[in-house]
């Protein structure tokens, strides 16, 4: 029970330090809109758009989350603020688990902002049927992003080279995520076009896909935290 | 003198088995009657992509092992083996897009077990870079043994993803397999032990030359008090 | 008010970076109630020393017994009755003093939290500035809302770490107001220090370390300031 609210406790803090500044939430919202507009300049707009809106808008979702993830400890190492939790007389996997939630609230917010936009340029059909696919992707996705992204921020920050090792680490592990985000999203966009049954078999695979990799991820990170923050 | 003997014994057998390998694959297998001599190359391209997994396999056990006992020795092998692997893996790739151009008509296939192999590369070459930017050896051994368990656990849901996004796509050709007879079969079994020992010989080599690197080190602290 | 039985139990502690040794063979006893300060020239490892003794830092071999109880067993109870006093903040800039302190409260389960806060905010004098964002403050505020903030959970012994670093002169006598009262209260307090003579003022109980080995300790009747200047430069030979 305590665990629970040392979580919270955690979450509540980033929460409140975050919006008293919104440094990262603003940088991450601009940053999604600005990808989607350098991509519509690279790709021209039309057909041609359309086939890869989903990968596109995955492709801005990936970046603006190494953006956050990159700042999840930086807070926490500036004053030695780790140190303080470290003293803190609590298992040290609720720094992980508390360090995940909060990226992940952060990841939610900004796609929730920045989705409606990229319907607007990119997506001509509607496909409101299938919104709620559409929200358990991005809720899958998102946990399994901030599982091992918050580990491997962690792993990064204490490096020489520091943000730049996160997108190095993160991308190929999260490839996974990014096939099925993307295959999903894209069976989501085009639904109309194709009948009901096939929607259904492909996507239980991709969602399938996303949760197999969500819990194993999850457990690692909590395997395996202690060992990262450590001295 | 044990260590020697091991060391000797792994040597001689991986360079009598690669040769044999390679006298087999070109004097004992028959022709294949679709690709011709192009298919002889499949003869080092399995084993190659194999190997890789081995490696793998092995710095995934020992950073387990390393943070379970704090041993740098199992640190020591699981950097080794990424090294060793990365070089095979690359061997795969090249062979791969040799492979694939008399085959496919092009130089790259995004055909899952290439692209497994590729994601599989750019994953241990980002171990190489994480090693390389922690100076202090215990943090180094900690934060490598931690991404080497998670690099490998990715593996498989890479290559499972890939190839449901691949039998997504019914435009591309798929990758008939290649019926193999038993002399075929013979010579790529032969191949891939030869190339198991080769493996473990390069292994054990390189951590032979990181201990001595350290014992220099050592030595030259020594002299400059 | 002196105890016989050791608190800490320190045999023989090594403590190695990589190849760099930090602490060796180091052996020390430390006392209930003691207010020890531990000097020692630059890159001498007491930080380290401080951080293996608050479990921050782990340690390559030797002992740490604690009050009977090893620290490895569980650091998780230990840590309850720690206490860290650093020349690091440990505080967050973008939440203000009141919220900084809430949320350590929570963190080391702190019933009566409203009350303990208010009353730390006055030892500390900074009770009228509760709403504001620690960002905001002084350095010197900053550094008093950091001391407010170890002394939460009241823990029995409180680790100081180049405690008067940085602060200035009304922080460092809020500061020797506080650590005098605590080792009224019986607390074990434990200082590093570079500064000889901010050093000796509370101590009753001296260690110096030089490479990473304590070259001179001693308790009681210790000697005045010009008496443990030519024992400490005699003692890291320089």
């Amino acid at each position: 029970m305590n665990y629970m609210r040392h979580i919270m406790a955690l979450v509540q803090k980033d929460i409140v330090a975050e919006l008293r500044t919104k440094e990262m939430l603003n940088s991450m919202v601009l940053f999604v809109l600005l990808t989607m507009v350098v991509f519509n300049f690279a790709f021209g707009s039309g057909s041609a758009m359309e086939a890869v809106s989903s990968g596109l808008l995955w492709v801005a979702f990936m970046f603006a989350a190494i953006l956050g993830l990159n700042r999840v400890f930086v807070h926490e190492k500036d004053e030695g603020c780790l140190d303080g939790l470290m003293l803190c007389p609590m298992d040290r996997s609720a720094i992980y688990f508390s360090k995940a939630i909060s990226n992940f609230v952060f990841l939610t917010l900004v796609e929730l902002i920045a989705f409606p936009v990229f319907t607007i340029f990119f997506v001509q059909k509607s496909f409101l049927s299938h919104l709620w696919f559409l929200i358990i992707i991005l809720l899958l996705s998102n946990v399994g992003i901030s599982a091992v992204g918050t580990l491997l921020s962690a792993v990064s920050i204490n490096t020489k080279a520091r943000d730049l090792m996160l997108p190095i680490l993160f991308l190929p592990v999260i490839v996974p995520i990014l096939v099925a985000a993307v295959k999903s999203t894209e069976l989501v966009l085009t639904a109309s076009a194709i009948d009901v049954q096939k929607f259904e078999t492909d996507m239980i695979v991709w969602l399938r896909t996303l949760a197999i990799y969500d819990i194993i991820f999850v457990l690692v990170g909590f395997l395996t935290f202690e060992y990262v923050v450590e001295e | 003198m044990r260590e020697g003997f091991v060391k000797r014994i792994l040597g001689i057998a991986s360079f009598v088995g690669i040769f044999a390998s390679l006298y087999m694959a070109f004097f004992y297998a028959p022709l294949d009657k679709n690709l011709g001599v192009v298919q002889k190359i499949f003869y080092i391209h399995f084993p190659v992509a194999i190997v890789p997994y081995i490696a793998f396999f092995v710095v995934f056990v020992t950073s387990i092992l390393y943070l379970k006992t704090r041993d740098g020795k199992w640190s020591k092998i699981a950097y080794a083996s990424v090294e060793v692997g990365l070089v095979i893996d690359t061997a795969l790739l090249v062979t791969g897009t040799i492979f694939d151009k008399p085959t496919w008509g092009v130089w790259w296939v995004w055909e899952p077990r290439l692209t497994t192999s590729l994601i599989m590369w750019l994953l241990y070459a980002g171990y190489l870079m994480l090693h390389f930017s922690v100076d202090e050896i215990e943090k180094r051994s900690r934060l490598t043994a931690v991404y080497g368990i998670v690099a490998f656990i990715s593996v498989p849901i890479s290559f499972m993803s890939i190839r449901w996004w691949r039998t997504a796509h019914p435009l591309l050709i798929t990758p008939k397999g290649i019926a193999l007879d038993t002399p075929m079969w013979v010579t790529t079994l032969v191949f891939l032990v030869s190339m198991t020992f080769l493996y473990a010989y390069l292994l054990r080599q390189r951590v032979n030359v990181i201990n001595l690197q350290e014992e220099i080190q050592d030595l030259k602290d020594e002299v400059e008090g | 008010m002196h105890d016989t039985v050791p608190l800490f139990c320190i045999d023989n502690l090594n403590k190695s970076f990589g190849r760099r040794k930090v602490l060796s063979e180091l052996n020390l006893k430390i006392y209930k109630g003691d207010f020890l300060t531990i000097f020692g020239p630059n890159g001498a490892g007491k930080t380290t020393f401080l951080r293996i003794l608050s479990t921050l830092s782990g340690f390559s071999s030797g002992s740490i017994v604690i009050d009977g109880v090893d620290i490895k067993e569980d650091s998780s109870e230990l840590r309850q009755k720690i206490g860290l006093i650093s020349h690091n903040l440990l505080l967050y800039k973008d939440l203000n003093a009141y919220e900084n302190l809430r949320f350590y409260a929570k963190m080391y389960d702190i019933s009566l939290r409203e009350e303990k806060i208010s009353e730390l905010l006055q030892r500390v004098e900074l009770d009228h500035r509760k709403f504001d964002v620690v960002g905001s403050f002084s350095r010197g505020m900053q550094q008093r809302l950091s001391i407010a903030r170890a002394l939460l959970h009241n823990p029995e012994i409180i680790f100081l770490d180049e405690p008067f670093s940085g602060l200035d002169v009304h922080a460092s006598k809020i500061l020797d107001d506080i650590l005098e009262k605590l080792k009224r209260e019986g607390h074990t307090l434990i200082m590093t220090t570079h500064n000889l003579e901010r050093g000796l003022v509370h101590a009753n109980s001296v260690a110096i370390i030089n490479g990473g080995k304590i070259v001179y300790s001693k308790r009681c009747d210790l000697p005045d300031l010009n008496g443990f200047k030519r024992i400490y430069y005699e003692h890291i030979g320089d």
